[in-house]
C-alpha cells in the first residue's frame, strides 16, 4: 500500500489549461475523494495518476517512487504503476468471462497457473459473484457488472485503486449497496482509494478525506467530510455541499432584516463562527436548519415572516418555498414532526421564519463564484 | 518531394516521451504507407500533369485539353455521368418508395432483389446487352426484325444512349439504398401531423415527405455522378467499337496505342486531374448533403412509417417491378451463361450447339484464362489481406491515439474516396515504374500495389467503424491491469474489432477479384486478371470465350455473396469494376 503525492500537477491541452499547480497528499490506505462539478477536470487528475495522461508541469508520486515528472522526463506508463482503475462505463471486456476479465492482470503479470485461479476465484467471492464466473458480461446486470469491475481491478493488488464515478451508472439503491460494498472492500484490505465523483452524497458517505474543487479545478477546501460540512471555508464549498439558502442581511439599529425589506430575522447568537466585519452580509443556512410556524401563532413579529409559495409532499418530509421578502428559500420539514406539533402549513399562508444554524458569508466573495 | 524524408517528419514530432513505444512506431508505420500508396502516387498525377520541366505549364495544359478527341472524351463523360444520374435518381426513388412506403406484396424480397445489381459487375451486365442489342447480331434486334419484318435494328446499344441506359441498370442502386433507408428512418410523426392538420396524400408528399428526402436524393445521386463520371467498363465495351470515348477510356486508350509514351502518359495525368478535382467537389458536397439531412429527419430509431394502399394498382406496380428485375438482372445473366455454352458465337441456342466443353477448356486446359483466374485470385486474396491489416493499423491511429500530425493521416485516408481507379492506375505507374528505383511495371506486383492503393478507403470504413464501437476506457482497463500497449492491442483490441476486419477483408477480396478498371492499365503478357480477360476476349472477338469466363467471375461472385452473408450478415455494396 502506498500513499499518493501530487505536487504543482498542471495540464493542460493545446491552450486550454484544465489544471494548474494542484498539490495534495493523499494518506497510505485512506479513501480519499475528488469532489467537483462536471468538467472541473476531477477525472483528469485520476487519468493523470494512472499514468494515461501525461502532465504538463509538476510531478506525480505513488509511495517512495515518483511516477510523473515532466521536467526529469519521467513517465511511468500505466501498466508499470500498480494501480487499479475502475471506470464509470465499467469497461468490463465484452469477449471475455467474468473469470477471465478478472484473472487477466495475473496472467499479464505472469503468476503462476494455480496461485491466479484461486486469487481470481477468491476476489470473485471478495465481490459476491460467486456462480457467475462462467457468465460473459452481456448477461449481467450493471452493478454486476460493476463488481467485476472492482473484482478485476483488485485481483493484482494495487497499491492504489483509482474509481472514476463508478456509481454513477447504477440505480439510487444499487448506487447505496455498492457505497456500502465499496467502504468494506477499502477497509479489509487497506487498499489506498481514490475516488472521483461530483454526487456530494457519495463523497461525504464514503470518504476518510475529501477535496472540494470549483469548475476550474482549483481545491477550495479538504479535510474530512464532516468538518468540511459543518465547516465549509466558502461559501461555493457550503453551496456544492447540498441544497444551500442564502439570504441576504442587513444589520439595522442592532437588529437583522432581510436586506432591503422591514422583514426581521432572528437568528442564532453567534453560530458559524464570529460574524464576520464586512458591512454587506449573507447568512447561509441548509433547507433543514429553518423552523416554520403559522404566522397566527403569537411570536410571528420576532421572526422573520414569509409567504409559503409551494409545498411538496416527500414522503418522510414536505419540500416547501417560502418567499421572504422577495427571497426564496427551501425549508425541508419532517412529516411526522410538523403533523405531531400540528404544524401542517397551506400554501399561500402566511409564516413565521425562525434559523437554527446559519453560515456567514461575504456579499461581494458570493456575487464573485455566481451564487448570487 | 522525395518520399523518404516526408514520412518521417510527423512520427519525430509525435514521440512527447524519451522513449520510442508502440505509438510511434504505430504511427510512423502507417504515415509511411500511406504516404507511399497514396498520397505520391495522386501527387505524381498532378505534378505531372502541370509542371513541365521544372516549371509550372498551364498553357500545355489548354492546349491537350482544346484538342477535339481530349474534348469530346470529356464532354461525352459529362453527358453520361448526368444521363445516369437523371435515370438512376428517378428509378431509384420510384423503387425505394415503392418498397418502404407502399403495400407492395413481398416488400422484403423485392428490397433484396434491387440489390443484387450492385453485386453484377457492369462491364459484364454491358457485354451481355451488347450480345441482346448490338445493331446487327444482337438477339433482341434480330427477334424483333423477324417478329415485324423490319429492315433496320429497333435498338442500337452502341450509342450514349445505350451507354446510360446500361450504366443506369447497375448503379441505382446508391440511390435506391441511401433514399429507402432514410424513409424508413424518417420521424412519421412529421407526416401525420400534416394528416391532422388536413393535407391529403399528394399534398404530404409534395411539401413533406420529399423536402425531407431531398438531402438523401442528392447524396446517393452525387454517388452514382461520381462513379459514373470515371466509370470504365461499360463505355469500354459499349463505346470504343463506334469512336464514343469517355475520361477513363480515352485515357486507357492513349495509354495503349502509344505504349506508355510520355505524351500519352501527360494527357493521361490531365484528363486525371480533372476526375480527382470533380471526384472530391462532388465528395464534398456529398458530405455537406448527408450533414444537412441528418439534422433534420432521421432519428436514430426505427418506426412505422405511414403506408399507402395501392389499392388496384397494387399487382400492376409488382408485375412492374419483377420485369424490372427479370429485364435488367436475370435476362443478361441468362445470356451470358447459355452464351458462354455456345459451340461458336452466333450459331442458335439448340441443344446440340451447347456444352460444357468451353468451361472445360478455360478452366483447365487454356493457360491464358488459367492464369487470369489464378492471377485474380491470389492478387486479390493478398490484397484484401494486406489492405485489412494496414487499414487496421491506421484506423487506429486515427480513432484511438491522441498524437500530433494526426490530421495528416485523417486527410490521406479519405484520399482515396475521390481517387477513381484509373488514376491510382495511372499514379502507380509513374511510382513504381523505375523513375524512384523499384521498377514493377509488367509484374504483378504493381497491380498488387494498386490494389492495395484502391481498397484502403474500404478497409479504413470497415475497420474504423469497429474501433469507433470499442471504447477507450476497454483498453485502458488492460493498461491499468498490467499489460502493454502491445499486449492490450492483442487482447482487448484486436479481439473487439475482428468482425469489422473479416468485413473489410471481404469487402476487398470480392470486388479486386472482379476488378477491370485498374488492372485494364497495368496488365502484362503473363499478368491478366479475370477482368482483364474477359474485356481482352471480347475485343479479340472471342464472344463465347469472354462469356464462359463471365460465368465463372459470376458463379465466383455468388459464392462470395454467400459466404460473407454467412460470416458477418451484412450486405456488401460493390464496386462498379
Amino acid at each position: 500500500m502506498a500513499g499518493v503525492e501530487l505536487r504543482e500537477v498542471s495540464r493542460s491541452f493545446g491552450r486550454h489549461t484544465v489544471m494548474e499547480g494542484l498539490s495534495l497528499a493523499v494518506r497510505d490506505g485512506e479513501c480519499f475523494t475528488f469532489l467537483g462539478p462536471s468538467g472541473c477536470g476531477k477525472t483528469v487528475v485520476l487519468r493523470l495518476i494512472a499514468g494515461f495522461e501525461r502532465l504538463s508541469g509538476g510531478a506525480i508520486s505513488i509511495g517512495a517512487r515518483v511516477v510523473s515528472d515532466p521536467a526529469r522526463k519521467v513517465h511511468a506508463p500505466p501498466e508499470r504503476r500498480n494501480v487499479g482503475v475502475v471506470f464509470q462505463d465499467y469497461a468490463v471486456w465484452p469477449h471475455k468471462t467474468v473469470y477471465e476479465n478478472v484473472v487477466y492482470p495475473l496472467v499479464i503479470r505472469k503468476v503462476a497457473k494455480g496461485e491466479a485461479a484461486e486469487r481470481a476465484a477468491q476476489t470473485i467471492r471478495d465481490v459476491g459473484l460467486s456462480g457467475l464466473e462462467a457468465r460473459l458480461p452481456y448477461q449481467l446486470s450493471g452493478g454486476q457488472q460493476q463488481r467485476v469491475a472492482l473484482a478485476r481491478a483488485l485481483v493484482s493488488n494495487p497499491e492504489v485503486m483509482l474509481l472514476d464515478e463508478p456509481l454513477s451508472n447504477l440505480d439510487a439503491n444499487l448506487r447505496e449497496e455498492m457505497r456500502f460494498e465499496i467502504k468494506d472492500l477499502q477497509r479489509r484490505t487497506g487498499v489506498t482509494i481514490l475516488y472521483v465523483t461530483h454526487d456530494q452524497e457519495v463523497a461525504l458517505a464514503i470518504s476518510d478525506r475529501m477535496a472540494v474543487l470549483d469548475a476550474r479545478g482549483r481545491v477550495r477546501q479538504v479535510g474530512a467530510p464532516d468538518t468540511i460540512y459543518e465547516n465549509p471555508r466558502d461559501s461555493f464549498v457550503f453551496s456544492f455541499l447540498g441544497v444551500a439558502n442564502f439570504i441576504p442581511v442587513e444589520r439595522r439599529d442592532g437588529l437583522d432584516f432581510v436586506r432591503g425589506t422591514a422583514v426581521p430575522l432572528a437568528l442564532p447568537p453567534a453560530d458559524g463562527g464570529a460574524r464576520p466585519a464586512a458591512d454587506r452580509l449573507v447568512a447561509g443556512c441548509r433547507p433543514t436548519d429553518i423552523a416554520l410556524s403559522p404566522a397566527s401563532s403569537g411570536d410571528a413579529e420576532r421572526h422573520a415572516a414569509g409567504v409559503l409559495k409551494r409545498a411538496v409532499f416527500l414522503g418522510a418530509s414536505i419540500d416547501c418555498r417560502i418567499d421572504a421578502g422577495g427571497t426564496e428559500l427551501r425549508v425541508l420539514q419532517d412529516v411526522g414532526a410538523a403533523e405531531r406539533a400540528g404544524l401542517v402549513l397551506r400554501e399561500g399562508e402566511p409564516v413565521a421564519i425562525r434559523l437554527h444554524d446559519v453560515k456567514w458569508f461575504d456579499a461581494a466573495a458570493l456575487a464573485k463564484e455566481g451564487l448570487r | 518531394m522525395t518520399g523518404a524524408s516526408g514520412p518521417s517528419a510527423p512520427a519525430g514530432a509525435a514521440g512527447n516521451g524519451p522513449r520510442f513505444g508502440a505509438a510511434e512506431v504505430l504511427l510512423a508505420l502507417s504515415v509511411v504507407v500511406l504516404v507511399v500508396v497514396v498520397a505520391i502516387p495522386v501527387l505524381l498525377i498532378f505534378w505531372t500533369a502541370l509542371v513541365v520541366d521544372g516549371s509550372p505549364n498551364v498553357k500545355e495544359v489548354l492546349a491537350i485539353l482544346r484538342k477535339p478527341d481530349t474534348y469530346e472524351a470529356l464532354r461525352n463523360s459529362v453527358v453520361i455521368a448526368a444521363g445516369v444520374t437523371f435515370f438512376s435518381t428517378i428509378i431509384g426513388v420510384f423503387f425505394a418508395w415503392l418498397v418502404s412506403r407502399t403495400d407492395l406484396p413481398f416488400k422484403e424480397t423485392m428490397k433484396l432483389l434491387f440489390l443484387v445489381p450492385f453485386m453484377l459487375p457492369s462491364f459484364i451486365g454491358a457485354l451481355a446487352w451488347k450480345m441482346l442489342l448490338s445493331p446487327r447480331s444482337g438477339f433482341v434486334n434480330k427477334a424483333l426484325a423477324g417478329a415485324f419484318g423490319l429492315d433496320g435494328p429497333v435498338f442500337d446499344i452502341y450509342s450514349l444512349g445505350g451507354i446510360i441506359a446500361v450504366e443506369t441498370m447497375y448503379l441505382f442502386p446508391f440511390v435506391f439504398i441511401q433514399v429507402s433507408g432514410a424513409l424508413e428512418r424518417m420521424d412519421p410523426t412529421l407526416e401525420e401531423s400534416a394528416r391532422i392538420s388536413g393535407a391529403g396524400l399528394l399534398t404530404i408528399t409534395r411539401r413533406i415527405t420529399l423536402p425531407l428526402m431531398l438531402p438523401s436524393i442528392a447524396a446517393g445521386a452525387l454517388l452514382v455522378a461520381l462513379y459514373s463520371l470515371s466509370h470504365f467498363g461499360v463505355p469500354a465495351i459499349l463505346g470504343t467499337e463506334v469512336g464514343i470515348y469517355n475520361i477513363p477510356t480515352k485515357i486507357y486508350e492513349k495509354i495503349h496505342q502509344s505504349g506508355g509514351s510520355f505524351t500519352a502518359i501527360r494527357t493521361g495525368t490531365i484528363l486525371s486531374s480533372i476526375l480527382v478535382v470533380a471526384a472530391g467537389v462532388i465528395l464534398w458536397a456529398q458530405s455537406l448533403l448527408l450533414k444537412a439531412g441528418r439534422f433534420q429527419v432521421i432519428s436514430g430509431k426505427s418506426m412505422r412509417p405511414m403506408v399507402l394502399k395501392l389499392r388496384g394498382l397494387k399487382v400492376p406496380l409488382l408485375i412492374l417491378s419483377i420485369l424490372y428485375i427479370l429485364v435488367t438482372v436475370v435476362l443478361p445473366t441468362v445470356t451470358i451463361v447459355l452464351v458462354g455454352t455456345l459451340k461458336t458465337y452466333g450459331v442458335s441456342f439448340t441443344l446440340s450447339n451447347m456444352s460444357l466443353d468451353n468451361l472445360k477448356y478455360i478452366l483447365f486446359d487454356w493457360k491464358m484464362t488459367r492464369d487470369a483466374i489464378w492471377n485474380s485470385f491470389y492478387l486479390s486474396l493478398g490484397a484484401a489481406f494486406v489492405t485489412m491489416l494496414v487499414g487496421t493499423l491506421i484506423s487506429y491511429v486515427i480513432v484511438k491515439m491522441k498524437v500530433r500530425g494526426k490530421f495528416l493521416l485523417e486527410f490521406l485516408g479519405v484520399l482515396p474516396f475521390s481517387v477513381p481507379g484509373t488514376v491510382i492506375a495511372l499514379g502507380v505507374i509513374l511510382m513504381w515504374s523505375g523513375k524512384f528505383g523499384v521498377n514493377l511495371y509488367n509484374t504483378a506486383w504493381i497491380i498488387f500495389v494498386a490494389y492495395v492503393a484502391r481498397y484502403m478507403a474500404f478497409s479504413l470504413k470497415s475497420n474504423s467503424a469497429a474501433l469507433e464501437q470499442v471504447h477507450d476506457s476497454l483498453e485502458e482497463a488492460a493498461r491499468a491491469s498490467g499489460a502493454t500497449h502491445w499486449q492490450a492491442l492483442r487482447d482487448i483490441v484486436i479481439p473487439l474489432i475482428k468482425p469489422g476486419m473479416v468485413a473489410a477483408f471481404f469487402l476487398i477480396f470480392l470486388p479486386a477479384l472482379r476488378e477491370l478498371t485498374t488492372s485494364v492499365l497495368l496488365y502484362g503478357p503473363t499478368t491478366r486478371t479475370i477482368g482483364v480477360a474477359i474485356y481482352t476476349l471480347n475485343e479479340d472477338g472471342e464472344t463465347v470465350y469472354a462469356a464462359t469466363l463471365a460465368t465463372v467471375a459470376l458463379a465466383i461472385i455468388v459464392v462470395g455473396q454467400v459466404v460473407i452473408k454467412r460470416i458477418t450478415r451484412t450486405t456488401v455494396p460493390g464496386d462498379q469494376a
